[in-house]
């Protein structure tokens, strides 16, 4: 395929730019090197199939002008690409050999826990200042019980938890024609699975609804048709969970083939990417879930002037493919960094981390503003996924701003049909 | 108890028992290749799921190409992957069969290890290679059935597809069967599964046998990918759970049985659901690794295996 | 014969050629004493000084799974249960108990140990009526307990209901497998299903981070673990060495290559093939203990990874499987292949499994095979029975 080979090739020209660079480092000239951990290889590749087109659409401006200007210097920046293989350990040896190896001066980390929170705690450990995103803050921030950790050279950004409880929330009650308060968990016993149950329970039983939770369930679960059952039983109107697309699909099917249909399903992690959704066919037509970046979020990127909608045009015209949610973040991730050091004048580690700490900044992803726990919540809303009839494609279209209404609504909310 | 509360404890048996079964016929396909390929070689095929999902993405790639009716498909897919498991064997496994691995003067234990080692690295290759080629994304075979039931009564339903499979793999594991007890080759893999050494000096050629039982195995692979694909969606890295599943219907059925199979697919599936109903779905996959455990401990040789 | 009191390390060798063997000790000198200085010379933070550490307990992992499958016969497709309970004790402990450095090195490699004594249990018991006295016993404390928590909730240190049942009905199983009687590919599934049913527990587990994992935040340098890596893997390497040319190690492969023979020459066949799995246990523990101090944070999913048995049994016979240079040799192979040319080429897992595929077909007996005639003399320690089929699987 033509995306891979270009990326392969932009892989290597960048190893042996940054590898030249390293050898030659004289003195005299000022350059900025940046490594960056994403899943190149393995199962959550999708969550980065932007880089290296989003890294190439940052820097290459900035180096055809010469470079950032940092204090009175031109700096040119050198990025660099490394695997994290999906996986925690890939994602440490990343990490180290761009710290040890590399000696990079500042490192990005970005797609889900597995990819961040490893090279976070060893910036922690090696004092070099790193920007993480793509995670959301509790899964990075809270320890297993439920104490926040001190990050003191990483910071991040992306949407909470919280956040996500409130727009779930608001969207059941929106419920066109009402709620009985009997509400179905679908809950693996993975990271996300356990966090969101942990925080959700509590919500829901205030607010007076019954749950129906048949318990944590294992990540491709054979059979789903006893937990139908305990959701008809109960007789269930809506249905709530974080599901991976196999598990979306083993479920959703067995739902239809035993009749069972709510009035409402919210889903997350599955619902994210347009391929799943598109592999499910109707199943998936007004599935609710959260849009935690599109083109309607507010915001210009300092670096480079254009706003979220400019980006995903640039990015389809140049790939072919629709755009993926996180390219939002990991523009915006370069934004905050670049901008700490030129407000830092220096690329001195401590200088950049005071700078970081004072981030205040307009991005694709709304304004990012680190707060003492060197974290920044970046808005989300509701979402709903629908078939457009005149393009022929499925559409998510935000349904629900009650949390964030600075992201414009591009649809009403209907029932699952 | 009231009168509801009776009719769901029915309902939930009776539930467990019917879906149990029909995921066993789907467990039964998926592990029929590695069954084959172990009772004949004595071969551990750790690329055995990787091959089903292979399999699942050429039918989608078929189907991509030739729009018709997703069963349509199989009549390509199915000879395409006994000829790659024809090849396979010749080209690659054969040179670390047991045979061969005696031949060249190494010990027993490297007779076991070197076909693991060849075929796991085979499974990272496989599997790395799907990526690179099809990227991550979830695909499937869209058809009009995954999503259709037979209702029994209003809370009572069984999968069209899932039942389907059941008489499926009940078919083709007794055609199987048929062959290998009917056929000169079918007797042939007979021989040499029970003693290769024998059958070569009877003037068997070893390696033919080999590589028709291998591409036997890689067709019950591409019947079990396009079981898969019609049924569920996949991703490039979804072989090893379909492995280790795969593993415990051997495992349970009695190493190299095929009827052996066709049971103990039914017995695990019967296991797992009904443990997910009682204990919750947290306890459906861990019971059946007890259960997988319970046979390797109080019967080695399988619970159907005389 | 008895061999319990000729097993210890350092029994006197049995079959040494002391002219022969003194360029060896000599080598083996000179290498440790240059990759003791290795860090002074190119800097305590050398990414260099990383790979050797990566090597080092990749080989100490390889060692204690060579010692079960080169030595033993006894192919395990489940160390990844060691490595993850090794790396989540450490972090429970560094994370509830701040414990000191040592402390949580020593549990990394004891907690595996008590793991793998409980699956091998059942054979230390020889009388049958006496193990299902031990499993009624085991199970009357699991009731007992139970009900003590239903009338002091804060008894529980598992911290749920189902994470509790689950482990104590697990151990209770395990306890009743007699894993040690199951061979060849039944006993590779075995551990592998082992394996599976731990980390199945393991993602439920709040109290663990459940499938987010844990920090494993010791406070240690790189250095700190570059020298105990070093020195684990001298000390395990030198302790194989002397341990299988003692009579244990002689009776230990006469155990692999026939079982039933063995038994009826003598051998104590079970206490054999508990003392090295128990060792391996150990080893692997406090390997992983290292690795997970180095990679800062495990979840279940990367601590109880098949991969980690395809890198260990890539390490083996990529260097040799059942000598003693083999996982030493493996273990750089290793490196090199995957932190090095996988980075290079952006597919470092399609290099591995390449290199894997590659190396069975041309170098079986692994680079070690390829080595001068003094390295072949420690091969054929290693006799190539030809037996006419596998030893006993498909029984």
């Amino acid at each position: 395929m033509a995306g891979t080979i270009s990326m392969k090739r932009i892989l290597a020209s960048t190893c042996l730019l940054s590898a030249l660079s390293a050898g030659h480092a004289l003195a005299a000239e000022c350059s900025i090197s940046i490594g960056r951990v994403v899943p190149i290889t393995g199962p959550l590749a999708d969550v980065t199939k932007d880089t290296p087109w989003v890294d190439e659409n940052k820097i290459k401006p900035i180096n055809d002008a010469g470079g950032l200007k940092v204090g009175d210097e031109l700096c040119k920046i050198n990025y660099k690409i490394y695997d994290s293989k999906s996986t925690v350990a890939g994602s440490a040896d990343a990490a180290t050999q761009a710290i040890l190896q590399d000696k990079v001066d500042f490192l990005i980390a970005q797609g889900t826990p597995d990819t961040t929170n490893a090279p976070s705690d060893l910036c922690e450990r090696n004092k070099i200042p790193c920007v993480v995103t793509g995670v959301p803050i509790e899964a990075w921030l809270l320890g297993p019980d439920g104490k926040p950790k001190e990050y003191k050279y990483t910071f991040a950004f992306y949407f909470s938890v919280g956040d996500l409880v409130k727009n779930h929330l608001g969207m059941i009650k929106a419920l066109p024609g009402g709620f009985n308060g009997k509400i179905g968990y679908l809950y693996p016993n993975d990271a996300d699975g356990t966090v969101f149950a942990k925080i959700f329970d509590p919500v829901f039983k205030q607010e007076g609804w019954t749950p129906v939770d048949p318990g944590r369930f294992q990540q491709g679960l054979p059979d789903f048709s006893s937990l139908i059952n305990q959701f008809k039983r109960n007789h269930v109107e809506v249905v709530t969970g974080v599901l991976a697309p196999p598990d979306m699909q083993n479920y959703l099917q067995q739902a239809a083939q035993a009749g069972f249909k709510p009035k409402m399903y919210i889903i997350d992690k599955g619902t994210g990417y347009p391929e799943p959704m598109a592999a499910l066919g109707e199943a998936g037509y007004g599935l609710l879930s959260v849009n935690f970046w599109s083109p309607a979020y507010p915001g210009n990127s300092t670096y480079g002037g254009y706003d979220g909608q400019t980006l995903v045009d640039r990015y389809e015209e140049a790939t072919g493919k629709p755009y993926v949610p996180p390219l939002g973040y990991d523009d915006a991730s370069y934004d905050v960094l670049l901008s700490a050091i030129q407000r830092a004048g220096t690329k001195d580690r401590d200088a950049v981390l005071a700078a970081l700490k004072t981030t205040k900044l307009d991005t694709v992803d709304g304004p990012i503003a680190f707060n003492s726990q060197n974290y920044s919540v970046q808005p989300l809303a509701g979402a709903q996924w629908r078939f457009d009839e005149a393009t022929g494609k499925i559409v998510k279209e935000t349904v629900f701003n009650e949390v964030y209404p600075s992201v414009k609504k591009t649809g009403e909310m209907k029932l699952y049909e | 108890m009231t009168t509801e509360d009776f009719y769901w404890a029915l309902i939930d048996l009776a539930n467990g028992l019917m879906t149990g079964a029909t995921l066993g016929g789907y467990y039964a396909l998926i592990s029929v290749g590695l069954a084959l390929t172990f009772g004949v070689m004595k071969l551990v095929n750790l690329s055995h799921g990787d091959w089903l999902i292979v399999a699942a993405y050429l039918a989608v790639v078929i189907l991509g190409l030739y729009p018709v009716s997703p069963f349509w498909v199989l009549l390509p897919l199915v000879p395409m992957m006994f000829v790659i498991g024809y090849v396979l064997q010749r080209g690659l496994l054969n040179r670390v069969s047991t045979f061969a691995v005696e031949r060249r003067g190494l010990s027993p234990i490297m007779a076991m290890m070197l076909p693991l080692l060849i075929t796991f690295g085979i499974s990272t290759v496989l599997s790395q290679a799907l990526q690179l080629v099809f990227s991550t994304n979830a695909q499937t075979i869209r058809n009009d059935y995954s999503f259709s039931a037979i209702a029994l009564s209003q809370d009572l339903s069984i999968s069209t597809l899932r039942l389907g499979f059941l008489v499926l793999a009940a078919v083709l594991i007794g055609a199987l069967a048929l062959f290998i007890q009917r056929t000169h080759i079918g007797r042939a893999i007979r021989a040499t599964s029970d003693d290769a050494e024998i059958a070569a000096l009877m003037g068997m050629r070893t390696a033919h046998v080999y590589g028709v039982a291998s591409g036997l195995s890689l067709m019950f692979a591409a019947f079990a990918g396009f079981m898969i694909g019609m049924s569920r969606s996949f991703q490039p890295f979804d072989g090893p759970p379909y492995l280790l599943t795969a593993f415990g219907v051997v495992v349970i059925g009695g190493l190299g049985s095929l009827g052996g199979c066709f049971l103990g697919g039914i017995v695990l599936g019967i296991t797992q659901v009904l443990a997910g109903t009682y204990f919750g779905p947290a306890a459906q996959q861990l019971a059946g690794y007890l259960l997988i455990l319970l046979v390797l401990a109080a019967r080695p040789q399988g619970l159907f295996k005389r | 014969m008895d061999l319990s009191n000729l097993s210890a390390i350092g029994a006197p060798p049995v079959t040494t050629n002391a002219s022969k063997s003194a360029p060896w000790r000599i080598g083996a000198l000179v290498l440790l004493a240059a990759l003791v200085i290795v860090p002074l010379v190119v800097g305590t933070d050398s990414y260099i000084v990383h790979l050797l550490m990566t090597a080092f307990i990749f080989a100490t992992l390889g060692h204690a799974w060579n010692l079960m499958a080169g030595y033993g016969g006894m192919l395990s497709v489940g160390q990844q249960v060691f490595i993850g309970i090794a790396g989540f004790s450490e972090a429970i402990l560094i994370y509830y108990a701040a414990a000191p450095l040592v402390a949580v090195w020593i549990f990394a490699g004891l907690v595996p140990l008590a793991f793998a004594a409980l699956l091998v249990a059942p054979m230390g018991i020889r009388w049958p009526l006496r193990r299902s006295w031990a499993l009624v016993v085991f199970f009357c404390l699991v009731a007992g307990y139970e009900i003590a928590v239903t009338v002091k909730p804060e008894l529980d240190i598992f911290g749920d209901n189902f994470t509790r049942r689950a482990f104590l009905l697990l151990f209770l199983f395990l306890g009743g497998l007699p894993l040690l009687r199951l061979r060849g590919a039944h006993f590779a599934i075995a551990t592998w299903l082992i394996a599976e049913s731990v980390a199945t527990i393991f993602s439920g587990w709040p109290l663990a981070g459940a499938g987010g994992g844990m920090q494993v935040n010791a406070d240690v340098d790189l250095l700190t673990l570059y020298y105990l890596a070093l020195g684990l893997v001298a000390v395990v390497t030198l302790g194989i060495f002397l341990w299988m040319r003692s009579t244990f190690g002689l009776a230990l492969m006469a155990v692999r290559d026939d079982e039933d023979a063995a038994a009826s020459s003598g051998i104590d066949v079970m206490r054999i093939k508990m003392s090295i799995f128990l060792i391996s246990a150990f080893v692997t523990g406090l390997a992983a203990g290292l690795y997970f101090m180095d990679a800062m944070i495990i979840t279940p999913a990367s601590g109880f990874s098949i991969s980690w048995s395809s890198y260990v049994v890539f390490v083996v016979v990529a260097g040799g499987m059942g000598t003693v240079s083999g996982p030493l040799i493996g273990a750089i192979v290793f490196v090199v292949v995957d932190r090095i040319l996988g980075q290079m080429s952006g597919q470092g897992q399609l290099v591995l499994g390449l290199m894997s595929i590659a190396l069975m077909l041309l170098l079986p007996q692994g680079l070690a095979g390829l080595f001068g005639r003094s390295m072949r003399r420690r091969t054929h320690l290693i006799p190539f029975l030809r037996s006419p089929s596998i030893s006993g699987e498909g029984q």
